[in-house]
Order: structure tokens, then sequence, then C-alpha cells
């Protein structure tokens, strides 16, 4: 399988602090990667790194260009969508303009199939569609970060703890959202999760990230099955 | 009756002009939460342009859009070269610097034009005796009409720009949250330097219209008008185009009622503490403004 994300030797931090100490990682196209560590392992800074919007060293390719040194916004149009955590919607803005914005970077013809599509995916952002993106509750927020980063029509999602704070319903709705778009369209995800059970389901593969760098990494089931990380991420 | 409606008249029109001006602070200000203090004089100079294209040969009108694309220009190099550099030091700095280009701007008008005297500057509408519209027994001048057909014109085709455009899309994104516009792929430098272009455009017609109004070009034009322009954005709140407009002219209407119903108690040497104590009841009372978010949000 060609390599869609590739990532080597990743140094990222914030000011004179170091987070991450030169990670590997890759994301093949069409698959499903979870990052698993605990909180301040460099799990959203990982993901930072890779979207460029922290300083980061080390070497970054994406589809075998080298985007270590790009801005974020060129991030995006090369392919990168990020669900940022906390959601980071643009809260001024109405349900529409959120979507219409997601899709900033394209100059397609097929925004509109698009944004019809995602409603009748998410009826209830149809429902709110004129709506400030303020006024939604937590799920409806992280459902429009979701719709929003889709509406780039990206080849890799990033995803930062989209599980965060919401009703185990609503999480589980939208990992089988991802699955599907997985599964129906080869959708690239680079998850982030501390839900780490159900983030295994989906996965193809998992890393184990530990205080800023890799410590374990394989198949999902393997990982899964490992007495270690059962004990310490799966919690049984 | 008419006395009220000519304070009203006078009062307005007097207000567009503020309006004007809040509306580059506050298109700087949504951007990227900086209170541009160069506002005034960066119209000033631009009103200096103005002339000095007419004086090359241009017809007045054309001198003035030439001038605001020149302000324009140059206003983008302004926020690229001295504002962003700075801003990611401090955000105190970049207060600083707006300063820094308030000084500098005022002193570069008698140096750049080696005047010191004010200069004549030709006015942009009818402007004989009998150039003027009687509503109600009051006069309305036909300069003062054409300042208000300025601001109203100015004002829709900014609501256009952002509510109907592509980067006015992104100019609202950005200002909603700044950290989050790049995730989309918005060059928010590109969103930033159009701002303050934006900004500077919009002051050099308010600059224009002052020096028409005044029949001259001089550097201290700008004092008291960028003064009142804080009071109209902080009225309005400063984050809001609509607010920064109505704002301009509820304080211009004020100001003119109070000074002219109260002669002795205001006239028109203390009008101009009005705006101060608009922006003083203003931030005791609602400090987001009238129109200003208050940034409310579920979490």
């Amino acid at each position: 399988m060609s390599q869609l994300l590739e990532v080597h030797g990743l140094h990222a931090g914030y000011g004179p602090v170091e987070v991450l100490h030169g990670i590997d990682l890759t994301v093949s196209a069409g698959e499903v990667v979870v990052v698993l560590g605990a909180n301040g392992a460099g799990k959203t800074t990982m993901i930072r790194a890779v979207s460029g919007t922290i300083h980061r060293r080390g070497s970054v390719r994406l589809n075998g260009d080298d985007i270590a040194k790009a801005t974020a916004d060129s991030i995006v149009r090369a392919g990168v969508a990020q669900v940022p955590q906390g959601r980071g919607t643009f809260v001024d803005l109405s349900v529409h303009d959120n979507l219409r914005v997601g899709a900033y970077s394209r100059r397609d013809a097929d925004v509109a199939a698009d944004l019809d599509r995602w409603y009748e995916t998410f009826p209830r952002l149809a429902e709110r569609r004129e709506q400030r993106a303020g006024s939604l509750s937590g799920g409806e927020q992280q459902m429009l970060a979701v719709a929003r980063a889709l509406m780039s029509r990206p080849k890799l999602l990033l995803c930062d703890e989209p599980s965060l704070g919401l009703a185990p319903i609503i999480v589980q709705e939208l990992f089988g959202l991802l699955h599907r778009l997985n599964q129906e369209e080869g959708l690239a995800i680079l998850l982030v999760e501390q839900n780490a059970n159900l983030a295994m389901d989906i996965a193809h593969r998992a890393y184990l990230l530990e205080t800023g760098a890799i410590v374990a990494s394989g198949e999902a089931e393997t990982i899964r099955n490992d007495d270690a990380v059962r004990k310490a991420y799966l919690g049984y | 009756m008419e006395r009220f409606l000519q304070y009203l008249f006078d009062g307005i029109s007097q207000g567009s002009i503020y309006a004007l001006l809040a509306l580059g602070l506050v298109i700087i200000y949504r951007g990227s939460g900086h209170l541009n203090f160069a506002q005034g004089e960066m119209a000033m100079i631009s009103a200096f342009l103005a002339w000095w294209y007419a004086d090359l040969g241009l017809s007045p009108w054309l001198a003035v859009v030439v001038s605001a694309a020149t302000a324009f220009v140059v206003a983008m190099g302004i926020e690229r070269f001295v504002i962003r550099p700075i801003g990611h030091r401090s955000p105190f700095a970049v207060v600083v610097a707006a300063i820094g280009l308030f000084l500098g701007f005022n002193a570069l008008a008698p140096f750049a034009w080696k005047v010191t005297i004010p200069e004549a500057f030709e006015s942009l509408f009818p402007n004989e005796p009998d150039d003027f519209v009687r509503i109600g027994g009051a006069e309305w001048r036909e300069q003062y009409i054409g300042v208000l057909a300025v601001l109203a014109i100015t004002s829709v085709v900014l609501y256009l720009l952002f509510q109907r455009t592509r980067f006015g899309l992104a100019m609202r994104a950005v200002a909603s949250n700044p950290e989050s516009s790049p995730l989309v792929g918005i060059r928010t430098g590109q969103v930033l330097a159009v701002s303050w272009g934006l900004a500077a455009a919009v002051g050099a017609l308010g600059g224009a219209m002052v020096a028409s109004l005044r029949g001259n070009v001089d550097a201290s034009m700008m004092f008291t008008i960028f003064f009142a322009a804080t009071a109209a954005a902080t009225l309005g709140g400063y984050d809001s185009l609509f607010g920064a407009v109505f704002g301009g002219l509820v304080l211009g209407v004020f100001e003119n009622m109070a000074a002219g119903y109260q002669p002795d108690l205001v006239g028109q040497e203390l009008k101009g503490v009005v705006s101060l104590l608009v922006i003083l009841v203003v931030l005791l009372i609602k400090p987001s403004g009238l129109f200003g978010s208050q940034r409310v949000e579920r979490v």
C-alpha cells in the first residue's frame, strides 16, 4: 500500500517546551490509524504538528511531498482536514456558513451537492442551518466540526478526541459515520482517542504514545490483545 | 420643529463622517482585535493624497478614488511589514506601533508636501449658497446629503462584500475564530492585510468627505473626528459594522442636539466632550456596545 502520510523523526512543542521527541508514524491510503495515549502524552500535539498549526521539526510527507515546512492553510488545500479538539467551530457564523467555509479550500462546482449530502447525513444541522453555531449543543457542534472538515473533501481526516464530552449514543453515531466513510469511500483517518475501545473497533492499526514517544505499534488486533495495553488503555 | 430638523440634518451629516471612520476601526478590530490609533491620520494623509492627485490634474472624484486605492495598498503593506511581525511578539507592541504610525503620518503631511497652512480642497458636491433642499423649513445642504449618500453606498458595498462573497465569508470566519481559520484553508495573513487595506480605503473616503466639507486639507483635521469615531465604535460595538454606522449617526445627532439646545452648557466648544461621555457611559453600562457580540457560547 502506498503511504499517504509519512512522518519521520517528528519533534514538536510549544515555545521552549518540547512535547514530541522524534516520532515515526505512517497512514496508508484508505487506512484508519488510532493513536492511544494517556493525558499529556502528546496526542494533540502530534495532530497539530501534522496539520501545521504548531512549530515542528522532522520529516512530514503527504503522498511523497514534503509538507514539513508548509503552512496550515496550504496543508488543508493539499487534502488534510482536521477536526480540532474542542471543536473549533466558528461560533458567530451560522451552521450553513460554517459548512460553506469548510469548502473554502475548494474551487469546484460540487460544493452545493456536498452541502446537501451532509445535511442529509446530519439532519440536526439541516434543522439549524440558519442558527449561530455557538448556540448549538456540544454534540451538534461536534457533528458540525466533522461535517465542516468533510466539506473540504479531504484525503486524510485528522480527528482529535472527537468523543470528548459527548453522550455515549452520539459517540456511537459518530464512530459509525467515520467507519462508513472509511469503508465506503476509502477516507483515511488518523484518530486520537481516549475512548480506546470504540476507536480500536474501527482501526486497522494503532500506535501507543507515551510521554512524547511511540512505545508500541502494530495491527489493531495485536495491540488490542496485548495485556499491558489492555490494562492501561482498554480497561479490562 | 424647524430647529429640531436642522440639528438632525447637521447631526446626520457629521455622524456620517464619524461612521466612515468607525467602519475602518471596526473592520480592523474584527480581524485582529487591534485598535488602529492611526486610522484618523491615515485618513488625513489620504485626503492630502486626493488633494495632491487633483493638483496633478485628476478630476476631484477620480483623485479621491485613486487616493483610496493608494491607501488600500499602503495599509496592506503596513499590516504585512509592521503590524504582523510585531503582533507575533506582543499585542501591546501593536498599540505602540499604531501610536507610532499616528505620529509618523501626522508629521508626514507637512514634510512630504511642504505645507504649513491648510491647502484649499475643491468641494466634491454642489456647494453654491443655494444648493440645498428644504425639508420642513430646515435646510439640508446638498453637500451634506452627498456625504450621507457616500456612507450609504459604502455600507451597502461592505455588506455585500462581507455577506455575499467568498472572501467576505473568510473575513467573517477570521473575525469569529482566528485559530480555526487556517484549518479550513484560509490564509489568515491575507485576510488581515486586506482588512487593513479596506479599513484604510473607507477611511480615505471619510478623509475626503471631511476635506470637502471644510474646503481644505490640514494635518490636524482628523483629531477630534477620530476621537468621535472611537466613541461611535464603542457605542455600536467594536465588532459590529452595523453598530459603527448606527453609532456614528447617533453620536453625530446627539452631539449636535446637545450643542444646539444647550448652547451655554455645551455649545460648539464642548461638543467633543460629548463623545467622551458616550464612551464612559457605554463602558459602564454595556461594555460590548449596542450591537457588539458578547461571545455567548454553549460548550
